[in-house]
């Protein structure tokens, strides 16, 4: 003949299955606080104009205010798309088929990633602090005035809080862009088609620096 | 290798190959005049790209052209290899009074083939000598050697022996010191200090190339420098079938070679007929050691 079950057990069991119910909020709550860095905000890039220099071939030409800008345009997507966007939501590098050139794209996304992109960091833990310093431009125009290669000098600074302590980014160095000729591409666009990169990242566990050359 | 600049190392560095070609470059006309300080010239068909795995090579030639004396013929004739893969460079000077077969003149001197048929002709000389296809030259003469060189704010060089000689106007103690293009020119033409006459003379303009690429790789580190560099080498420079993009591109490839990975050697002569020199025993050796890399492994 089964034994009555006694009170004490069922009121046991209850506060039991209660108790597994509040956990599982709770770690569900715990779940959403953790996806925190969900909410951090990449800083908007903008690039401050520098001064720009013209080194001619020829005897005239000029380079326009408006090739300028599309030079800070594809400065401004690569900073955006390499470092920005990918540290902010530990996401990988995206967009940059609109900043460098095909062969110069295959080697920023593969032997220089670690310089060239900020994709493989901790996720920050509150929105991180862009500075960008102008950007100084240096153009050569060709005999009859049209422009061959700009360089870009860039030099960017990106920190945040990350579980841990903090990070910081310095990334300088010039690019090199060229008028974009590829099929598609925006008329008056620039593409980089190489880079001197020197990147020193300051990390909860230490400071470690990188350089990428590509002529 | 490269093409220079200069204070613009553009200059220098289409004329590494410029430059080295120290000062001569011979044609008597177009190769400098006015503004012009040298003439490179793309003798064959092909586009030099940083993905280009073989060896490079330059020919550059000092022309003993100057104003008010005339002159064509090529007085410094070298032929620079740059490997792209390895960033190293051979440089080999050819002695002007060097005996050798001119396509279309029978056996002469090798500077008289500038003389003859130009900077195309001594590429074609020097190329069959050593094997080798030659698709850039690089020529310039006193004046535009001069120009260069102070262009660059002068030349250190390490002047390896005394050098005193009236007829160049060389007046040197050994050492590094920093030398306007004049005194640059002296040092490259200098050859009764020597024994060896015209052979430690194209040695010693192989240091002065050396010199030139050690200076431009220090003075222009950055994309900015470069490309300035590159304009005023383009706006001095007559340049026939190549482009910025190419130039850019072989300055890329002379800023990569490291001067201490240079080899300066002078082919071995013997005595000839009168002043005419033999091409030495030795030098189908040499030439099989430098052409299939562009360096030297046995020399």
């Amino acid at each position: 003949m089964p034994r009555p079950r006694p009170p004490l057990t069922v009121a046991t069991a209850v506060v039991a299955l209660a108790a597994v119910a509040f956990g599982a909020v709770a770690c569900s709550s715990g779940g959403a606080h953790k996806a925190a860095p969900a909410r951090v905000v990449p800083p908007e890039v903008q690039i401050p104009a520098g001064p720009v220099d013209v080194a001619r071939a020829g005897a005239g030409g000029d380079f326009t205010d408006a090739q300028a800008a599309e030079v800070r345009d594809t400065v401004a997507r690569y900073l955006s798309g390499a470092s920005v966007e990918p540290f902010s939501r530990s996401a990988p590098p995206s967009g940059l088929e609109t900043v460098f050139t095909a062969d110069a794209l295959t080697a920023a996304t593969g032997v220089d990633r670690a310089a060239l992109t900020d994709a493989d960091l901790p996720g920050p833990t509150a929105n991180p602090k862009l500075t960008v310093a102008p950007v100084a431009i240096t153009a050569l125009l060709d005999a009859n005035g049209a422009p061959v290669y700009a360089s870009a000098t860039i030099d960017q600074q990106l920190e945040a809080p990350v579980a841990g302590g903090i990070v910081g980014v310095r990334r300088a160095g010039d690019l090199v862009l060229e008028p974009c000729a590829a099929p598609g591409c925006p008329d008056g666009a620039f593409r980089v088609r190489a880079y001197s990169i020197l990147v020193q990242r300051t990390l909860p566990d230490g400071t470690t620096t990188t350089t990428a050359v590509k002529k | 290798m490269l093409w220079a600049l200069a204070s613009a190392p553009l200059v220098v560095l289409v004329a590494f190959a410029v430059l080295v070609a120290s000062w001569a470059a011979g044609i008597r006309l177009p190769v400098v005049s006015g503004a012009t300080w040298m003439r490179v010239e793309k003798t064959a068909s092909g586009r030099y790209t940083p993905a280009w795995n073989q060896p490079v090579f330059f020919l550059v030639i000092g022309s003993d052209y100057r104003a008010g004396v005339g002159g064509s013929r090529a007085d410094s004739v070298h032929l620079v290899g740059v490997n792209p893969t390895t960033h190293a460079a051979t440089i080999i000077g050819f002695p002007r009074d060097t005996s050798v077969a001119i396509p279309g003149h029978g056996r002469d001197k090798i500077n008289a083939a500038n003389a003859y048929g130009g900077p195309k002709l001594v590429a074609e000389v020097v190329g069959g000598l050593v094997g080798v296809d030659i698709p850039y030259t690089v020529i310039t003469d006193f004046d535009g050697f001069i120009n260069l060189i102070d262009e660059m704010g002068g030349l250190t060089v390490d002047v390896p022996y005394p050098m005193h000689d009236p007829y160049s106007g060389s007046d040197f103690d050994p050492g590094p010191q920093h030398l306007s293009g004049e005194r640059v020119l002296a040092f490259s033409r200098d050859r009764h200090t020597f024994a060896t006459g015209d052979i430690k003379r194209s040695e010693n303009q192989g240091i002065v190339f050396v010199s030139a690429l050690a200076q431009l790789r220090k003075e222009n580190t950055t994309a900015p420098s470069q490309l300035r560099a590159l304009a005023v080498a383009a706006r001095h420079t007559q340049i026939d079938g190549i482009g910025l993009h190419e130039l850019y591109d072989l300055l890329q490839l002379g800023m990569q070679v490291d001067p201490a990975q240079v080899r300066n050697v002078v082919i071995p002569v013997g005595s000839g007929s009168g002043s005419n020199l033999a091409v030495g025993g030795g030098a189908a050796d040499l030439f099989a050691d430098f052409r299939d890399d562009a360096t030297l492994q046995s020399h």
